[in-house]
């Protein structure tokens, strides 16, 4: 037989004479400990530690069985009345399991449970000694990393989807290009003037269009790929610069912009600026036939505490309720290109910079009476 | 009879050609007429115009539909959603998907799924296309 280290025999002793020891190593490594009388099974003694962690002054408990198993989650009981038993029949199957507590404040406690059976000299089980481990934090974390991991996803999700929209929407007018010259090409072997003028023409609405869309799809990814570079921005200057930008548009349509009071927030400077111009452009671009457009940006204050709301207010053609749904998906569009050129990307980057900033887009319209875009944002960073 | 001649020559009766591009519109209006096979086409830049026409109770028969899918207001999949269930599977014999590119292989299965789309084709429209709409009628029959 080893001979015991001398330490360890005097350890040994130790836990047998003084109790300090025996707490010292319980409070310190565990987080509550029960004993449970298998012979009465109404009589279970369960330490301090264990209530508190649940939330629950001890003084309130009884030492009966009944009062835990009434904060522990059904199916988790289920499993550990299962080792329970197991255990009991045979001590080399471990009763050991994570379960679920209900906390007072009706949060969600995980504990790694294990127990030893203590057995008469019959081999029947008489007492059972268990001992609780909090892993709440751990589960919590997890949790967290599953929920980063599915936000990823959806993240790469929409970075997959866009790839195929910007494919598609490219891959459509080469393929009409190609069609074009070849047609073109005919036309110039056969010396057929008025042919040849319209497959030029439609060659250059073609690439014209192709213009349009790459131009929106740098615009949307250099504002979205980039992370938020908060600093202070002010609204009502970014504003002004808008209308400065906009000024040729403003006016061949004999636009008028009237900008309320605007707040100083914290935000990315580049992001307010596409997403002012995008619903300042949009304003101006989808007005009535020979109605000017009259449009009006404010802010008002809402409900939560430091989230403001800019509106972009128009009296343009509207938007039908059945599609208002849809118009900040990518590539989403309502109109023929000839009719209203644009990406489809505009009202996607603005939800984009919206939710950058803690915030959201939303629409209110009734065709032929204008539309009003509401942006919700947070004015300090998170 | 003039009209009968030319309704057996033509094996295709009437086209419905549902795009909103106006080049493409141009494009394959040219292909269709050029191919010498079919006799009526209708066409339309909204697919909710289309089915606007084919909600008309003397709407022609339609031997087949030739459907673009990235559309504004109503795209492909929700015209034949709205046409099936509004019309039943018989609102054209035929039913082509043009799509733009095989990089998504989702689009082809969810092409699939109506009883009434027999193909789908990657744009542009071409005759050899024509042509398969013609044998697939003749199978119909």
């Amino acid at each position: 037989m080893t001979k015991l280290h001398y330490l360890e025999a005097e350890l040994a002793t130790l836990f047998q004479t003084d109790p300090a020891m025996w707490r010292f190593l319980q409070q310190g490594s565990l987080d509550g400990v029960w004993y449970w009388d298998l012979e009465d099974p109404t009589q279970e003694w369960m330490s301090p530690e264990m209530w508190r962690l649940l939330g629950v002054d001890p003084a309130t408990k009884t030492h009966d069985p009944a009062e835990w198993q009434d904060l522990i989650f059904q199916e988790d009981l289920a499993i550990a009345l299962e080792n329970f038993e197991k255990h009991c029949a045979d001590p080399k199957h471990p009763y050991d399991q994570i379960v679920r507590y209900r906390h007072a404040d009706g949060s969600t406690v995980w504990v790694r449970c294990r127990g030893i059976a203590i057995r008469n000299a019959e081999g029947k089980p008489i007492r059972m000694l268990g001992a609780h481990n909090d892993l709440t934090a751990l589960k919590r974390a997890e949790e967290k990393l599953r929920a980063d991991h599915l936000a990823a996803d959806a993240a790469n999700e929409e970075l997959k989807g866009f790839a195929y929209s910007i494919s598609h929407d490219l891959k459509a007018p080469s393929n009409t290009l190609k069609l074009l010259l070849d047609r073109l090409s005919v036309a110039i072997e056969d010396e057929d003037k008025a042919p040849a003028r319209q497959f030029i023409a439609l060659t250059q609405q073609t690439v014209e269009q192709m213009r349009i869309l790459v131009d929106g799809v740098l615009n949307y990814t250099r504002v979205t790929e980039s992370d938020a570079d908060l600093q202070s921005c002010d609204l009502a200057a970014i504003a002004a610069e808008t209308v400065e930008i906009l000024q040729g548009d403003i006016e061949a349509t004999g636009a008028t912009v009237l900008i309320g009071a605007l707040p100083v927030i914290e935000a990315d400077a580049m992001q307010m600026r596409a997403l002012l111009q995008n619903l300042i452009g949009n304003a101006i671009k989808f007005h009535r036939d020979s109605v000017p457009p009259e449009i009006k940006i404010a802010m008002r204050q809402t409900d939560v505490k430091d989230r403001i709301a800019i509106s972009v207010q128009d009296n343009g053609i509207g938007i039908p309720e059945n599609l208002q749904a849809r118009i900040f998906g990518i590539f989403s569009r309502l109109h023929l290109k000839e009719d209203y050129a644009g990406s489809g990307l505009g009202l996607a980057l603005c939800r984009r910079i919206a939710v950058n900033h803690g915030g959201d887009i939303s629409v209110k319209s009734s065709v032929e009476a204008g539309s009003i875009f509401t942006v919700l944002l947070s004015r300090k960073r998170s | 009879m003039t009209v009968i001649a030319e309704e057996i020559a033509r094996p295709i009766q009437t086209v419905l050609l549902i795009d909103d591009e106006q080049v493409d519109q141009i494009l394959y209006k040219m292909v269709i007429k050029d191919s010498g096979l079919v006799q009526n086409l209708v066409s339309f830049r909204y697919a909710d115009e289309a089915l606007e026409f084919l909600r008309d109770p003397d709407v022609p028969d339609i031997d087949v539909i030739f459907l673009d899918i990235n559309m504004p207001r109503m795209n492909g999949f929700e015209f034949l959603e709205a046409a099936t269930n509004e019309l039943g599977e018989a609102f054209a014999k035929i039913v082509v998907v043009m799509l733009t590119t095989s990089l998504d292989p989702y689009d082809v299965e969810r092409a699939k799924k109506f009883a009434v789309v027999k193909d789908y084709i990657h744009k542009p429209l071409e005759k050899k296309h024509l042509d398969l709409v013609v044998k697939l009628l003749s199978e119909a029959t």
